[in-house]
């Protein structure tokens, strides 16, 4: 198995009252792409907000890097070399493209031309607005800008929270593409799709989460091809 | 103080008492229930005592009326008027956030303060209207205020029982399900504006209802009674103490509240003069710490339900 | 009419310092700050206080933002920190607490009458033909000119000025992207507190210090906030300044007295016809 630099064993979170994860456990290799599938209401979402210290964790461990991140306030994980990309309303509306980059960038306190002038070479459709505020970006827009934030501190692991919902079928396949292209460039990446079929289609692994457990875990492949998965999970056989 | 002296003393403070227990309950209503947030608490309390002072006065020279009313009817006019004025209030506010409603409120108790303040001709300005009657006063042969203590017992006892029981009815529990949960409120297909307006309404009337009660108690109304410390902010720590969302504790605030204001008060007119500005100052920084501290440690008040933790909760699942 | 307009611009910048600080509260940590309008009074009373220690007058104003400051932060992490999950009323309610105890512990320590901070009679002179000012007066248009200038720099340009108005947008989002959150709150008092202090010492040297001071602003200054735009500090500036005009040439047809109420009307109109505000719309730092 290859070294993995998130490792996620028998979690249990949620909030005050209501447990949504009852035991997961996931990892993802260096370089990977691994996505989580499954139906509305498995904990996708819950299992990221976990991971990035936005939900207290009841029971269980998570380790970036061979070292546990329980606590850890986002402050502290994107200087570790993790960063998320929510689903929903994930830019600053009112500032510039490139404003919104800088926030990606917080921490630092030096010069981001470098970073910045890599991300606008991955996405050339938002460098052309850098200075327009990003409330008036298309969907794509917006979701190009959220990812090069994220991008910004050059980060080992890249957490992404359903990056297609909401985008024209065109717009998509652009955003799967350009994210393909940040693994190749080296960085991690756990996302969660509702679009289960693409998604698979282009990781290393996946995960079906069911009822805040880990039913299944394979290769993309393999859990494309697994009858009862498409049967149940992936809209028809 | 002899024995007597305690008794009447005792006597006047149930009745102030009762007067604050009639705001506390009319912000009962507004907050404890449908979370409207009213800090002109001063406004329809003033609206109430004024509509009656000059409506039951004898005729004046030097301002509108007195009219010479019947204490009844003139109360009836003075709760009228205050609900009407909350229905205007609420007219730009209720669609709004919960913090404007505030800010608007405190708005139009300043406005009116300082329109009796300034307007002479319509109640004598900052010397005040005095000489208000006193209800029924020909008919009672015994200690007055006694008598005084008991109508206003009728009345808080009145009102608290109708607010129960309108709580119970359909209507009640759409104004309670409003406070826990707007949304899902809304979403049954309840017309939650109109429901707020009803609760606005009818809190500012018992406001002004104790308005118009107090002044023919004291018999003398000035625009200085109606600042906020002592008419709306003191009535919020009652409510907080004794538990919004409880009327039993919105009664049961106005008692301590009163009684350790008042002690405090007796401490400030024993020492010297000199200090007696100090010592009202350091009573009111008393109280801001004491509701600072019930917000922290218990935040549902001695008789509250646990709303406030509960919408908190709430909050952080979202 | 011209002088009343020019009374106008000099209470309107006064409005126009304690709103951009109370709309700054309420964009990031979302709630109506009943305390602000006495933390401009706290601040021009220890103004007062560094004065009476033979400080020269600009270092005593930097003390009196500092201690101020120092205030905001402590009664934030001891109170309003407690809060932030339980909804923007609760805090409502306790920066109505804070704001009688700020009041009272300043009556307790100067006590009730009009002061000054010098004895000093400034001349009005005609600055244009029309208009006339004392040097005071004309100190207060161009400090709170430059003051503008520098908050407009601090959001365009710093990182933590941006980072703050990216709180405005969205807290949460601040949050995951790794800007240190804790970081914007102290900033966003610091800010506030010291734009209020400035407008309460010059308000003190306009009209004298009277406990009360900041408290009977706290309608001007809702009022100018909601004109420009809850969360908005230009509109805030432009709020403050069309506020105190109004209310200015106000007293050419009414009572002085009905000041506040001329602040009060205008709000419940803008609450009534634009409720976002004139720059409203979408909520933007522009």
């Amino acid at each position: 198995m290859i070294m993995a630099i998130l490792e996620v064993e028998d979690l249990v979170s949620g909030y005050s009252e209501v447990m949504i994860l009852n035991g997961v456990s996931i990892h993802c290799g260096d370089n990977e792409i691994v996505s989580i599938i499954g139906p509305n209401g498995a904990g996708k979402s819950t299992l990221m907000k976990s991971i990035f210290g936005l939900i207290s964790v009841k029971q269980g461990s998570v380790a970036f890097d061979g070292r546990s991140i329980i606590g850890m306030r986002p402050n502290q994980l994107v200087k570790l070399g993790m960063s998320y990309v929510p689903q929903e309303k994930n830019v600053f509306p009112s500032l510039t493209v490139e404003e919104n980059l800088q926030m990606g960038a917080f921490i630092r306190n030096d010069d981001l031309t470098g970073s910045m002038d890599r991300v606008f070479e991955l996405f050339p459709f938002i460098a052309d607005k850098r200075k327009s505020v990003s409330g008036t970006l298309s969907g794509g827009g917006r979701q190009m800008l959220a990812l090069g934030r994220a991008l910004m501190l050059e980060p080992r692991l890249l957490l992404l929270d359903e990056p297609s919902a909401g985008l024209a079928p065109l717009v998509r396949d652009e955003i799967f593409e350009k994210v393909m292209e940040i693994q190749q460039s080296g960085v991690a990446i756990l996302m969660v799709e509702q679009n289960a079929k693409k998604a698979l289609g282009m990781s290393d692994r996946g995960y079906v989460l069911v009822m805040g457990k880990n039913r299944y875990e394979d290769t993309g492949e393999a859990l494309l091809a697994n009858p009862e998965v498409g049967r149940l999970y992936l809209g028809g056989a | 103080m002899d024995l007597s002296g305690l008794f009447s003393y005792f006597v006047f403070f149930l009745v102030i008492v009762s007067v604050y227990g009639l705001l506390s309950l009319g912000l009962n209503i507004q907050w404890g229930y449908t979370k409207l947030f009213n800090i002109g608490i001063a406004g329809f309390f003033a609206v109430g005592a004024y509509t009656s002072a000059i409506l039951t006065t004898p005729p004046a020279m030097d301002r509108v009326g007195g009219f010479n009313m019947p204490f009844l009817p003139a109360l009836v006019i003075a709760v009228l008027l205050s609900g009407f004025i909350a229905f205007l209030i609420g007219i730009p506010t209720l669609k709004l956030k919960e913090d404007y409603l505030a800010i608007a409120t405190i708005g139009i108790a300043e406005t009116i303060r300082l329109f009796f303040n300034n307007e002479a001709w319509l109640a004598n300005g900052v010397r005040g209207v005095s000489g208000i009657p006193r209800p029924f006063q020909h008919y009672i042969t015994f200690n007055y205020n006694l008598f005084y203590l008991l109508l206003m017992v009728v009345f808080v006892i009145g009102v608290y029982l109708a607010i129960e029981k309108a709580l119970k009815s359909p209507w009640g529990r759409v104004l309670k399900a409003i406070g826990e949960d707007e949304t899902v409120t809304q979403a049954m297909g309840k017309n939650i504006i109109r429901y707020k307006m009803e609760s606005l309404v009818l809190g500012s009337m018992i406001m002004g209802m104790a308005g118009s009660l107090y002044a023919h108690f004291i018999q003398f109304i000035s625009p200085e009674v109606f600042v906020p410390m002592s008419a709306t902010f003191l009535v919020w720590v009652m409510l907080i103490a004794g538990g919004s969302g409880s009327n039993k504790g919105a009664l049961l605030g106005a008692l301590v509240i009163w009684g350790l204001w008042s002690l405090t008060d007796l401490i400030t007119n024993v020492v010297p003069v000199d200090y007696a500005v100090k010592a009202g100052a350091f009573r009111v920084i008393a109280i801001a710490i004491f509701l600072e501290v019930i917000l922290l440690v218990r935040p549902q008040g001695i008789l509250g339900e646990k709303s406030v933790m509960k919408a908190a909760k709430k909050q952080e699942q979202e | 009419m011209l002088q009343l307009i020019a009374n106008g611009i000099i209470f309107g910048s006064i409005i126009a310092l304690g709103a951009i600080g109370l709309t700054m509260v309420y964009g990031i940590l979302k709630f109506a700050n009943f305390a602000h309008g006495d933390t401009m009074s706290l601040g021009a009373y220890l103004a007062l206080l560094f004065l009476s220690l033979q400080v020269p007058f600009p270092i005593a104003v930097v003390l009196a933002i500092a201690v101020s400051i120092a205030v905001a932060i402590l009664i934030d992490h001891y109170l309003y920190r407690f809060f932030r999950t339980t909804g923007p009323i609760i805090l409502l309610i306790a920066s109505v607490g804070v704001a009688l105890f700020l009041r009272n512990v300043i009556l307790l320590f100067w006590g009730p009458d009009l002061t000054y901070y010098s004895r000093a009679i400034h001349l009005d002179f005609e600055v244009i033909p029309g208009i006339s000012m004392n040097s005071y007066e004309i100190g207060i248009i161009i400090v709170t000119a430059a003051l503008i200038v520098l908050v407009h720099l601090f959001l365009k340009k710093t990182r933590i000025g941006k980072a703050m108005r990216a709180s405005s947008d969205n807290m949460d989002l601040a949050e995951v992207v790794g800007i240190d959150t804790r970081r914007v709150i102290i900033w966003t008092w610091s800010v506030g507190t010291a734009l209020a202090v400035f407008g309460g010492i010059m308000l003190g040297l306009e009209n004298g210090l009277r406990p009360p001071m900041g408290w009977q602003l706290l309608l001007p200054l809702f009022a100018a906030a909601i004109l420009g735009g809850i969360g908005q500090p230009y509109g805030a500036m432009v709020g403050g300044l069309i506020i105190g005009i109004a209310q200015e040439v106000s007293t050419g047809f009414i009572s002085t007295a009905y000041k506040p109420a001329v602040a009060f009307i205008i709000m419940i109109l803008v609450l009534l016809i634009r409720p976002q505000g004139i720059f409203g719309g979408s909520k933007r730092w522009i």
